[in-house]
């Protein structure tokens, strides 16, 4: 191995070996009690915000059934009434026929 | 099994791994609720195929990585605000350096070495970080990366080798 190599494969182990002089910390006391609660407490948010997607969902279906129902009848309806006109329509012409 | 009794045992593990990806203690906190709360969403689902540690190791690992994803889009989008607002040579940063595991006098140099090791490639990163900073032996990191120990071996080479191209190109 060449010099050069020499020095360099030792600069790259003593950059990562440099690493290993990191200590391990604890998570502050504080921190951990609020990081426990609030996963505990999350829980129940969740739970909720289930419940009401869910009730919102139903109202929405029932809703959308509803005006769906109130548009056939609608349409319904108007198709009778022109039914009933086109037949006052043709009486009337059957009465210059004649 | 109970969440509070892995919550006891894994809290300090876990916040170091957060702290090594992201050199800050407001960020690593974030991180370390995360993944306790989606090892508490998916402790029913756990199917104990792997030892409970590896499983806890890899959450911290992936939920690491996407905050720094994450953070990075943040980033990119002030960026091409501060191109509109004419404000590139401004230089964008959100966290500091504040690793509480580093002693003042070395700051500067760990510093310069994980400004480096951020811009390495993800899996990469991993390897230098369990392999040298948590200690881990090969066979554990294989396990946790779920692949071979010679893939971690091959990753932890190029990752050394690219660590130090980058802290030498800085320097010059």
């Amino acid at each position: 191995m060449k010099e050069n190599e020499k020095k360099y494969v030792y600069k790259v182990n003593m950059n990562v070996d440099f690493l290993q002089k990191i200590k391990s910390v604890e998570i502050p006391k504080h921190v951990a009690s609020r990081i426990l609660l609030n996963i505990q407490s999350n829980r129940y948010e969740k739970i909720s915000a289930v419940y009401i997607r869910r009730v919102a969902a139903i109202f929405i279906l029932f809703l959308v059934a509803d005006i769906s129902t109130i548009v056939y009848y609608h349409q319904k309806h108007k198709e009778n009434e022109n039914d009933s006109n086109s037949y006052i329509e043709l009486d009337k012409n059957q009465i210059y026929n004649e | 099994m109970d969440f509070e009794k892995i919550y006891n045992e894994y809290k300090n593990i876990v916040y170091n791994l957060a702290l090594q990806y992201v050199q800050n203690q407001a960020d690593a906190q974030e991180i370390t609720q995360d993944i306790f709360l989606s090892i508490y969403k998916n402790l029913n689902s756990f199917q104990k195929k792997s030892s409970i540690k590896t499983w806890v190791y890899r959450i911290a690992i992936n939920k690491s990585l996407d905050f720094i994803k994450s953070r990075k889009r943040i980033k990119r989008r002030f960026f091409f605000d501060a191109i509109r607002n004419n404000q590139t040579k401004e230089k964008v940063q959100f966290s500091h350096f504040d690793h509480p595991g580093v002693i003042l006098e070395q700051k500067e140099a760990v510093k310069k070495i994980f400004d480096a090791i951020n811009q390495l490639p993800e899996r990469q990163k991993t390897a230098i970080i369990l392999l040298k900073i948590e200690n881990k032996t090969q066979k554990e990191t294989a396990l946790i990366m779920h692949c071979t120990v010679k893939s971690v071996e091959s990753l932890y080479q190029r990752g050394k080798n690219n660590l130090s191209k980058l802290i030498n190109n800085e320097g010059k």
